[in-house]
């Protein structure tokens, strides 16, 4: 190698943005290094558009705000207009006209639509989600307790994703065509493929009661939570038992995560490994790769420090928002692995139609999804300089 | 009269060679299809599949069993040769209900897709042809409905519509348009900037024929791509949405809500979980590895950059 390290640090500063934009725009059929301007001084788009990039925050900050509001209406027509009448509801079916007459009073319903929105926006700006209709506690205080649970497992199962997937995502793209290539890319269509909660249910067969090797489900152990009960500060169990050193309980929790966790893993899995691919071999395709051959860079510099680094940006945003599509993905494993989180809340409201709860937890997660979009469209923004501002 | 003869000689000529053209790439795209094994393999799995459900009276040597009526004699029997794949808990044959259970099953996936791809592609095709306030408009209602997570807005629908089979279709059918618009509006775009829409422009022709005459011709083929993928996920959706208790009701079977019955008993008789769960597998798999062949199909792009 030797020789080598002062090129391809040339090249990684080729590859890193701002030239290799310009080779992705230039015309095709040009010299590599006549038309592109490689060897010229590269320009500077930051210089200029500083202020572009501050309207640009701004504009999508107040994009995200209207699909905000734009939710809370979506949430706000289900809830009110879809069942036929709310205040029965809340009531049960042998309440008298008297009685729902008053009640509407009480909850606003007989007010104009408008001005019921209104109300319920300011609400919802509290964070006062209203009342469960089963069990008569603010709702936001139910979600308190069950989200922890449920970010703990989607954690985890983007953790599992990203370590498993990336690199064999990773190894698909430089063995391409291969064997192995075609393996990997038909583990990753059979893992976007496979029913979820079939999968689980197939695990818990095969490990659970023939081998006896993990637990079947919960959170932690019976024993755990009566004699080494974990303290709750985060509500995320690992994290609450590292902080008390309650080791035990932490090995327990751990091992109750295992299952859940790859069940869950595994959408994420097919989609990373998916996603590295492609990305990849669109690096490999472009020209500062071709030239990096050309010098004879080693392979695994060529791979790893140039095509992988350009590769993972955009895979590393798209598992951004997996991560949100696995909470609700996290709905059915829950009820499988009877994991006490939003799931099982959601799905006990289904069933008692408990309607406040149901709205709730989907406004919930979709606000969360709108800012965890927005952070990842400014982390971009801002990591990436090979992102246009429209 | 030479030049008329002249120009008809040519137009023809020119149709001619059109048709032959497009003959010519169809006998290509079969041969590309012909060598993806896999594309095949799985086109054949789905015509299997669809045939035995659609003949499952045919197929099967107990269609009453198969549309829930219980024979309690033999409940929860392991495979054997009368029962190929086994019994449920109420002692009907599994092959039987598994049939049985694809017509909700596939009939929502397609369904569910149709609509989808009826609402979809036209606001797309508008959005992106006329852009503007009618393009905003459009795309931020798009973006409301994306910005819900799929499963939790089916779930949050029906169970505000009320379990059962045509509202979890619905349901699932209105989170699924807007990935359609985002496509053909994407694609909508970049076609109208080309001079065949340009001349078609200058010459006079009304707006709605160019949409549907110049452009949706041409942003077509990525959303029936699209589509074939989707039936899959379409279907692992609505048996999910009947595996929490929002689908088809029992005594009605959909793979679903076999799967519900089958977790209480699957210590017991795992074959009961095991079979439905396969099926719905296989036939998710089958539909995405069909829409990726047909990609690189109808895309030679991809094609060369497998």
């Amino acid at each position: 190698m030797g020789d080598n390290t002062h090129l391809l640090e040339y090249i990684t500063s080729l590859s890193g943005g701002r030239i290799s934009k310009y080779i992705q725009n230039s015309p095709p059929g040009g010299g590599l290094l006549g038309n592109y301007g490689l060897f010229r001084q590269p320009l500077s788009w930051n210089k200029g558009t500083n202020l572009n990039k501050f309207e640009f925050v701004i504009k999508r900050l107040i994009l995200a705000v209207v699909v905000v509001i734009g939710v809370t209406i979506i949430t706000f027509a289900i809830a009110r207009l879809v069942p036929s009448s709310p205040a029965r509801l809340w009531l049960g079916p042998r309440a008298t006209p008297e009685q729902v007459v008053l009640t509407s009073q009480k909850l606003g319903l007989d007010r104009p639509l408008y001005e019921q929105y209104f109300i319920y926006l300011g609400q919802v700006v509290r964070g006062d989600f209203g009342i469960s209709i089963k069990s008569h506690q603010p709702i936001i205080k139910d979600i308190k307790v069950f989200l922890p649970a449920t970010l703990e497992l989607v954690f985890f199962s983007m953790i599992l994703a990203v370590s498993i997937g990336i690199p064999l995502g990773v190894l698909s793209a430089t063995k391409k065509n291969t064997i192995l290539d075609h393996l990997i890319r038909f583990f990753a269509v059979f893992n976007a493929s496979t029913p979820v909660f079939w999968f689980a249910l197939i695990l818990q067969l095969f490990l659970v009661e023939k081998y006896n090797l993990l637990p079947l489900g919960g959170r932690v152990s019976q024993d755990i939570s009566l004699f080494n009960p974990i303290e709750t500060i985060t509500g995320f169990y690992i994290i609450d038992s590292i902080l008390t050193q309650n080791w035990v309980a932490l090995k327990d929790a751990l091992v109750h995560l295992i299952l859940p966790g790859i069940v869950l893993a595994s959408a994420s899995i097919g989609l990373a490994i998916r996603l590295t691919r492609a990305n990849m071999i669109e690096v490999m395709e472009q020209k500062f790769i071709t030239m990096a051959w050309a010098f004879g860079l080693d392979p695994k510099l060529v791979y790893y420090r140039l095509a992988l680094k350009n590769a993972i940006v955009p895979t590393l945003m798209v598992l951004g928002l997996a991560f949100v599509w696995s909470i609700t993905g996290a709905i059915l494993v829950e009820i499988i692995f009877l994991w006490p989180g939003l799931g099982n809340y959601l799905t006990r409201a289904v069933l008692n139609f408990d309607f406040p709860v149901i709205v709730s937890i989907s406004l919930v997660v979709s606000i969360f999804y709108v800012i965890v979009n927005f952070l990842l469209d400014m982390l971009q923004t801002f990591i990436d300089p090979r992102v246009a501002i429209e | 009269m030479i030049i008329l003869e002249k120009v008809l000689n040519i137009t023809s000529s020119s149709l001619f060679n059109r048709l032959e053209i497009r003959f010519q790439e169809y006998v290509l795209m079969w041969r590309v299809f012909k060598r993806d094994y896999l594309s095949l393999v799985s086109f054949i799995v789905i015509v299997l599949i669809v045939l035995a459900v659609i003949f499952a009276p045919i197929v099967t040597p107990y269609p009453e069993q198969g549309e829930g009526l219980p024979n309690l004699e033999s409940r929860l029997q392991a495979p054997s040769t009368e029962h190929p794949l086994g019994t449920d808990e109420l002692g009907r044959d599994l092959f039987a209900r598994i049939l049985y259970g694809g017509r909700p099953s596939l009939t929502l996936g397609f369904l569910v897709v149709m609509i989808a791809c009826a609402i979809g592609i036209p606001l797309g095709a508008i959005a992106g042809y006329f852009g503007g306030w009618i393009g905003q408009v459009i795309m931020r209602i798009t973006d409301m409905f994306l910005s819900f997570p799929a499963l939790l807005l089916a779930i949050t629908i029906s169970a505000a519509l009320g379990p059962s089979f045509t509202n979890a279709m619905i349901a699932i059918a209105l989170t699924w348009w807007p990935q359609y618009t985002r496509l053909v509006r994407a694609q909508t775009i970049s076609v109208k900037e080309l001079t065949f829409v340009e001349a078609a422009k200058a010459t006079g022709v009304s707006d709605l024929s160019i949409i549907l005459r110049h452009i949706l011709p041409n942003v077509i083929t990525v959303s029936i791509v699209q589509a074939t993928m989707d039936m899959g996920s379409a279907v692992l959706m609505g048996s999910a949405l009947s595996f929490i208790g929002l689908g088809i009701q029992p005594p009605k079977a959909d793979w679903g809500n076999m799967l519900t019955s089958a977790r209480i008993y699957f210590s017991n008789a795992p074959w009961f979980a095991l079979y439905p769960g396969i099926t719905l597998l296989l036939v998710a798999l089958s539909f995405n590895l069909l829409g990726d062949g047909l990609r690189d199909i109808i895309d030679p792009q991809s094609r060369r950059q497998r």
